[in-house]
């Protein structure tokens, strides 16, 4: 019998056909295919909702906010009385990072003094409220520096 | 035709039942594809929410804004309606439309108490529905461009069957608030540094002119009190006043007039020159002041204790079911001898401890006392000390009036060594406060639904 090919040759080759034929491993491969783009999909919906949540609670600080600062007019701490109200409104949120800015008709106040003398009836007092957010999943930032920030005005009263 | 279709779908059926390899990235294609649906349901549903959270707080303040203009004067439904159609243009709601033109409704609450008195042609409430769409990112994909976000809020104006207050005024006439006042700052009408009194007389014009006449009487008392009563007329001198009497004479009289007064000014800021009151402490004004008709005249040294006692006794007996209020005004410093205390020896000593029990008194029966110091020494040895008789609890004639005050927030102070937690250097602001604090019950609130 003659052999055109060296029988070593002839058996790696029968070997890469019955590789490529064997189904053995392959839900592993699968797994391992689709599992990064679930675990994103989980991950990111988990922060989405995280975020999203937060979004609410901080546009209901801001209103909480506004309308305590539009009635402290006449009182001597309106701004300790207004950032009190926001931290109130926001149990969830971690109180160092909330930022909280008091305007009376644009100018911003951040004393109790200089709002209380600022707070003049009929015009616009507005609370702007901003807390950062993370929105990063498995290493990709979808928005670097995030922030989740709402402002509520109300007439003073 | 019909043959190569009936192929297809069986190769799909021997793929389906047969070819298992390459079935997970298949089904996860399109489980990803439901659970990118839902998560867009998600998003946009937290979006509407978020958009209906801040239009709920917008249409809040938007019905408080009308409440506002329902509450000034000559307002009708066109001020109401402008009103609030000026707040909603100038702070709409991001992400939300507004459909139409939203309009405020008037109308007649009763069932709420404590709400200003209303009628058909006289409403008390502001009710404003606004109804908006939120565009949606990932719900377009099913047909759904828009949700529909609606909030109604009703504000009630301001007023309301507020208690009314009785306002009594203490002032201390004695030599010493003759001295000058470096940080009472400027007075309409006096040339150079104002004294103690005189900053005094336009603390009390100043609450005069913003107090409301038809809720609040106010009434005078100075001491040392006077030998008879006296009730300022029309074109009063100096001279008119009668002179001071012993404290605890039989015959001594405190009180300035004889009721309380509601006709002291006319509702826009300017003293009535006609009431009692207004006749007693003067009006400062750059120009063409009317001079006060009484002074410090003094002479009897400076004892608070009964004044306190008097005043409160007075209060008492009010029986228009008001809230009363005392407003002490004085340099704090006590300290008459025997003789001008009607030889009451029991009454020498501890005269500015007399006066804090006299005011606590006061405080305990429902009270509210309000105090403002006027150059109110701090020191309680040395040729400066105030309160000397004052033995042997040493107490400083600035926290006599501190402790004279029903809680810290009702103490006022135009001297920061005499400091106070009302950090008001101008008194007139300092009384536009205290008026503020007596009147802030009347502010217009929201009502439930």
């Amino acid at each position: 019998m003659l052999r055109t090919q060296p029988r070593s040759v002839d058996a790696a080759a029968s070997k890469r056909r019955s590789l490529l034929r064997d189904t053995c491993g392959a839900a592993a491969v699968e797994l391992a295919v689709t599992l990064p783009v679930f675990l994103a999909l989980a991950i990111g919906t988990l922060k989405f909702g995280v975020a999203m949540s937060q979004y609410l609670t901080v546009n209901n600080a801001a209103a909480q906010g506004a309308m305590a600062f539009a009635l402290s007019r006449g009182t001597t701490t309106p701004y300790t009385t207004t950032t009190t109200a926001i931290s109130n409104a926001a149990p969830n949120l971690t109180s160092g990072s909330v930022t909280k800015t008091l305007r009376v008709g644009g100018t911003a106040c951040t004393t109790d003094s200089a709002c209380q003398s600022a707070l003049v009836a009929g015009a616009t007092a507005s609370v702007t409220v901003s807390y950062p957010c993370d929105l990063s999943v498995l290493g990709v930032n979808f928005k670097s520096s995030c922030t989740l920030s709402a402002t509520a005005a109300q007439m003073i009263q | 035709m019909k043959y190569s279709i009936f192929a297809a779908l069986r190769s799909l059926r021997h793929f389906w039942r047969h070819q298992q390899s390459g079935s997970t990235l298949v089904m996860a294609a399109s489980v990803i594809s439901g659970v990118v649906a839902v998560a867009g349901l998600s998003v946009d549903v937290g979006r509407a929410y978020a958009a209906k959270r801040a239009l709920s707080g917008q249409t809040q303040a938007a019905a408080l804004a009308g409440a506002y203009a329902l509450a000034q004067a000559n307002a009708t439904s066109g001020t109401v309606s402008t009103a609030v159609s000026n707040w909603t243009t100038a702070n709409p709601v991001s992400g939300v439309t507004i459909s139409g033109t939203p309009t405020p409704t008037l109308s007649c609450v009763t069932s709420t108490s404590n709400l200003p008195t209303c009628n058909g042609t006289n409403p008390n409430v502001v009710s404003f529905t606004q109804t908006g769409t939120v565009p949606t990112y990932f719900l377009k994909a099913v047909g759904v461009s828009s949700m529909t976000v609606s909030s109604t809020a009703s504000a009630a104006k301001a007023g309301g069957t507020v208690k009314p207050f009785n306002i009594m005024f203490v002032l201390d006439a004695t030599g010493s608030m003759g001295s000058s006042d470096s940080n009472c700052g400027t007075i309409p009408g006096i040339s150079g540094s104002p004294s103690r009194w005189q900053c005094a007389l336009y603390s009390i014009q100043s609450i005069l002119k913003v107090m409301p006449t038809a809720q609040d009487g106010t009434a005078l008392m100075i001491f040392p009190g006077l030998s008879s009563q006296y009730s300022p007329g029309s074109g009063c001198s100096t001279s008119s006043q009668p002179g001071s009497a012993h404290y605890y004479a039989t015959t001594v009289k405190y009180q300035i007039g004889t009721t309380f007064d509601n006709a002291y000014n006319d509702g826009s800021g300017n003293l009535s020159a006609s009431s009692p009151m207004v006749r007693a402490v003067g009006i400062y004004k750059s120009s063409s002041s009317t001079a006060p008709c009484l002074t410090n005249k003094g002479g009897e040294g400076s004892y608070a204790a009964e004044v306190i006692n008097k005043a409160q006794a007075l209060l008492a007996a009010t029986t228009n079911n008001a809230t009363n209020v005392i407003i002490f005004l004085s340099d704090g410093d006590y300290g008459a001898s025997q003789t001008n205390l009607s030889g009451q020896s029991s009454k020498v000593a501890n005269q500015c401890a007399q006066a804090v029990t006299a005011a606590q008194a006061a405080t305990a029966a429902g009270t509210q006392v309000f105090s403002v110091a006027y150059g109110a020494s701090t020191a309680t040895s040395g040729n400066s000390s105030s309160c000397t008789t004052d033995t042997p609890t040493r107490i400083s004639a600035c926290t006599t009036m501190q402790t004279i005050a029903s809680d810290s927030s009702k103490f006022y102070s135009t001297d920061s060594n005499c400091s106070s937690t009302n950090q008001l250097s101008q008194l007139p602001s300092v009384f536009q406060a205290i008026s503020t604090t007596l009147t802030s019950q009347t502010k217009p609130r929201l009502l439930t639904q």
